[in-house]
Formats: C-alpha cells, structure tokens, sequence
C-alpha cells in the first residue's frame, strides 16, 4: 500500500491527462442531475458533492447495450437471399481500458456483488458483456467524510464510508487536498508517473485516519438482517408483513433503476429493414409483464407479489445463493421513492 | 472469451405438424456448423434457447434424445411473437440454438430403478426425450410404464412413436384421451383417473410427472395414495425466461432460477418453494 497526496487544484489535470490514455468515467453534473458520465476535461468531475442520483453500475452494464448484430432475409414479407441471414454476430468488446474515478464505497461493494451474478462459475454462466468491460475497467473511489441519513453503509457485510473492498485506489479529501492511497498493482500502473502527486506526509495521512474515523461515528443508521438467514424461505414469504408493506408501492420501479445491485435485465431485437440489433436492456421486477407468461398467466400477478420479490431477493434469496446480502446500503431507493417506502423499514419487518 | 448469449446456427430440415388443431409443430434442426454439434451435449430434462433473428428468443424442451443424432427436435406450442413467427418458417431456414441449458431429468438416480412417466397435452416433449433414451438404453432401467394423455386423438404429440412404443414388451403404454372418440379404440379418462387404475407399484420406483396444472393437482393425491414420497415424484417447470442462464432475474422460484437450478425439481424441493410458477 502507497500512500500520496495531491493538491486538489491539481486534479483536473490529472483527470484531464488521464483522459489522453483511457476513457474517463467521473461524477459530472448532466442537466439537474450528478451522474457518472465520460469526461475529456477534468474540471468536470465533481468529487465535492454527495452521491450520484443514479448508481454508476451502467457504466458496466449499461442500460441499453448491444449484443449481437445480424441480417435476416426477411424483406417485408418476402424472402431474399443474404448472407449470413439469421446469424448472429457478437458485438465488438471495449478496446479502450476505463477508469470509474471518485466512486463511493458503496458501489463499489455493488459491482463486488455483480460480479456474483455475472459470472457464477464454468464458461456457459460467464457473462461476456460485463466482464469484458469489467476487466478493461479501474475503480479508483472517494471515501464518504459526510454520510447523509439515508445512509447505511456499515450494516451487512458492507464496510462503511472508507471501506477498500474492491477498489485500486482510494481518494481521502483532507482540507485542500487528497490522500490517494494506492492498493493494487492495477492502480499503481494507473497513477505511476502522473501529475500533481508527492509522496504523503505523515500529517496528512494521521488527518485521514482522523476524518476516517469520525465518518463511521456519522453513519447512524445501522440495520440488523442477523435473523433473516436462520428463517426459512416459506416463513419469510408467508409472513403476514407483506400484507400491508407493499400498499403504498406505485411500482414506479425507481428503486430498481438506481439501485447498484438491481441487475434485472430483458433482451429485445431491434430492426430496420432487414438489418437487426439484439439489444439488452435493463428490466425490473415491479412491472407486471417482467414475469407474464404468453398464454397470459403470472406467476407473481399483483403488486404485493413483485413487491416481495425484490426485498426476498435481495435480503434472503442472494443470501442464499451467494452468502451475502445483495444491498450495499447507498439509500438511494429512500432517496427516490415517490410514496417514501424505505428499505431500512422493510428489513426491519423481515428480521423480527 | 465464451459468449454463451450467442446462439448457434442451426438450419430448419423438417417441420411436422403434430397436433389436429395445427396448434404444436415439431421442428427437426440441424447445426450449420460440426463443432456446435459436438460442443451441444445433453441429457433428457435440458432446454434450449431457440432464437430467430428479429422476433427473439424462447425456452423450449429438447424433444429428440442424445442417443438420436444429428439433429435436434423441439415441439412448440403456437402461442406468442417468437412462437408464431417460428410456426410461419420454412424447411431450409437458419435460425439459432442456445444451450444445452438446465438441470436434466437424473438419469444417474433412475438407473437400476423402475420409471413411470405422468405426462398430458403437449408437455411431453421432454419425456419423449426420455423415454428414447431409456429405450436405447433399456438394460440400464428397471420396468417403464407410461401414462400419457390429450384431449382427442388428434392432440396427441409424436403418434407414429407412440405406436412404435406400443408395440414393443420393454415399455407398459397407456395412451389415453379425455373423451370418447370415433375410431379411437385406446383408453378414455383424465391421466389421474387412468394412473389410479395402471397403479404402478411406487416400490424401487421414481415417477416423472409433467402436464398442465390441473392435472397435476389431480395426479399428486394418486402418486401419493400409490406410495410415492416427495423425493421420487420428479416435476418440471416452466416460467418466463431471457436469459437462461441465472442471470436475468425473471424466472427465479424462490431462491431457485427454473433456467438454471431447474427445471427439474423434485417435489420434496418444490415443497420448500413459494408457489410463483
């Protein structure tokens, strides 16, 4: 582990400088809205403001992406001869490396978790598109001096506002500067020979672990899913505390787009002409056709049941499956939800 | 790297029309390429992804057997965007498979067992895969009794097999329709009724059980009266799918993902399950 600083007037031009030899992902401001987004010129990147409205976990999985590309021979109803009519063709990869610059720990914890998902093991459940970009890809993150309430980062197996987890670097702001703490070889050869970092000295990184600590004290939600693991599936999903939590749900579904560990996702051709893209595009539980069967038939047919769904699969059945919780505690969905649903209420529910 | 979303090409060499409503059609397939061929191993139970380029993808049941080579069959129900576009092809079209994908029927747990077979309308498919490989490997199973049944004469799948099957002293057959039909001289009743009065002995025994809703419900009371525990009555299920391989959270049981820990379940682990299929 290296240790440096950097003046925080330096950082656009190292941003900026990166920005010649990879792509650049940071939190910028877009209309209203911070959201991560590519950026050529460093003075764009805002490290100084809470978190993203949206998590950055587009930045792996987009919303949309191309899969494959093909052709069909199929020209309004009359077939003609092409080439290769009906095959698919696999989109080219990322052939530029990225950096995710300034993400909080808690989404990074979320890319740890899918990275479960999307590749659980032997080479027919890898998922190509994310760990493609997912190897071309840098995490170097910005510890949280400033939790805000909805905050719940240190419950689970998440590591609170400084947590390392998963990252190559960490930025620590401390007065007019940064401590950059080097963790991986990966972030080594990211930063080596750049701009505007010394060496840290031992006042700075004393001031960081100061700063480190008095974050945790902030985070003062603390949510316990200690008894959610020792119940039974059945138990958990005939508790009669769904009766009443789901009701003020509008299934609007922005908890499932912001959220970093939502991974939902629906694949849907698009053509023109007789050229055709197929697409992946993300989907959501809370909508009813998600899981509507062609004959008509829905296994999870109300809102109660797609409610459920999200927080069994979140706090119970990911659990099941991969030993940890699948929310990392950003508090997003509290942040967004319309009709003030707050996940921390229905965890508590779950666990009594 | 692997990219186990691209399907592989396969051409259309036969398409059979099954059933009298002209509703299930079962497509013969070949792969364009040896290599997919050979990479595409499967056991009874699996799934494939059938793509058709434009339309999109849907989960079907492999129909033919691994001991059937060459080509791939799948009996598909006319019922949605993909489907009907599938229905409308032409012998000699590409289109593309995905898979093998699933947990196959466990076959390694039936050997040296006997088998029965609950199967109505066209959920069959899979079973015939089944029934063929137990057939090529007859040695290897103790007695095989199936019970199969459709509404009309018309709206049994695989006919000419069904025949072939009943011919033979291997494989005790009771092909059975919902209501008496002219010139159907086999059984009449519903497959519960007709599996209450076979009564196959559950001793040494493993039942595969595989049809509409209805009949299922109806069958699960007889299998039990019969012996059978929840650990021997072996079920397969079906839910929306994409992505098939465990990732696209829709067809997901419980903690359970019908692509990818299923479809076959056992009914002792289906007991365990919320009903969400």
């Amino acid at each position: 582990m290296k240790e440096m600083v950097i003046n925080k007037g330096d950082m656009a031009g190292l941003l900026t400088e990166l920005a010649g030899e990879m792509t650049v992902i940071a939190p910028a401001k877009k209309g209203d809205n911070l959201l991560f987004e590519p950026i050529s010129d460093g003075s764009k990147a805002v490290l100084d403001s809470a978190n993203t409205r949206l998590s950055p976990k587009g930045v792996l999985f987009p919303q949309c992406e191309q899969m494959m590309t093909f052709t069909t021979d199929r020209k309004q109803a009359r077939l003609v001869a092409a080439e290769n009519a009906g095959i698919m063709q696999d989109v080219k990869p990322l052939d530029q490396g990225q950096v995710i610059w300034g993400i909080r720990p808690c989404d990074t914890a979320g890319f740890l978790i899918l990275d479960k998902v999307f590749n659980q093991g032997g080479a027919e459940y890898e998922d190509a598109y994310y760990l493609r970009r997912r190897e071309k890809t840098a995490i170097v993150g910005l510890g949280c001096n400033k939790p805000l309430s909805t905050c719940f980062c240190t419950s689970f197996d998440n590591g609170g506002p400084f947590a390392t987890n998963g990252l190559d670097v960490l930025l620590t702001e401390v007065g007019d500067k940064y401590v950059v703490t080097v963790l991986t070889d990966k972030g080594e050869a990211l930063l080596k020979g750049k701009n505007g970092l010394s060496e840290a000295d031992s006042a700075s990184i004393d001031q960081a672990g100061q700063i480190k600590d008095a974050a945790l004290k902030l985070v003062y939600s603390s949510i316990k899913a200690d008894k959610i693991k020792g119940k039974t599936t059945m138990e958990l999903f005939d508790d009669p505390c769904w009766d009443t939590l789901y009701e003020t749900c509008m299934a609007c579904g922005v908890c499932t787009y912001s959220c970093p560990t939502c991974h939902c996702f629906d694949i849907q051709d698009e053509m023109i002409d007789t050229e055709g893209v197929r697409m992946r595009n993300w989907d959501s539980c809370m909508f009813s056709l998600f899981t509507a069967h062609a004959t008509g038939h829905n296994p999870r047919p109300t809102k109660k049941e797609r409610f459920k769904q999200r927080f069994m699969h979140k706090f119970k059945y990911f659990q099941e499956k991969f030993d940890r919780i699948a929310c990392v505690g950003c508090g997003r969905c509290i942040q967004l939800c319309p009709v003030n649903i707050d996940v921390r209420q229905v965890v508590k529910e779950m666990n009594r | 790297m692997n990219n186990p979303y691209i399907p592989k090409p396969v051409r259309i060499e036969e398409i059979i029309t099954e059933t009298e409503d002209r509703n299930l059609k079962t497509f013969k397939l070949a792969f364009l390429n040896k290599e997919d061929e050979q990479a595409f191993r499967y056991t009874p139970g699996q799934f494939a992804e059938l793509s058709i380029a434009g339309k999109g993808e849907i989960p079907i049941g492999i129909a033919s057997s691994p001991t059937e080579k060459g080509h791939l069959l799948f009996t598909v129900n006319k019922v949605g965007v993909v489907t009907t576009q599938l229905h409308n092809m032409s012998v000699g079209e590409v289109m593309g498979v995905r898979g093998p994908l699933g947990k196959p029927y466990p076959i390694d747990k039936l050997e040296g067992k006997n088998v029965v077979i609950v199967s109505g309308g066209f959920a069959f498919t899979t079973l015939r895969s089944t029934i063929a490989y137990m057939l090529e490997n007859r040695e290897r199973f103790g007695n095989i009794t199936v019970i199969y049944g459709a509404r009309t004469p018309g709206m049994l799948l695989y006919k000419d097999q069904l025949k072939e099957w009943q011919d033979r002293d291997d494989i005790d057959m009771h092909v059975t329709v919902d209501k008496k039909a002219e010139g159907w001289t086999g059984k009449v009743g519903f497959v519960p009724a007709v599996t209450k009065e076979v009564a196959p002995s559950a001793d040494n025994t493993y039942v595969l059980v595989c049809g509409p809703p209805i009949m299922i419900k109806f069958t699960q009371p007889v299998l039990t009266e019969l012996g059978f525990t929840p650990e021997t009555i072996i079920m397969s299920l079906e839910n929306r799918m994409k992505c098939g391989i465990g990732v696209c959270g829709r067809c997901n049981v419980g903690p359970n993902y019908v692509c990818k820990d299923g479809p076959v379940f056992t009914l002792a682990e289906l007991n365990e399950m919320p009903k969400e299929y």
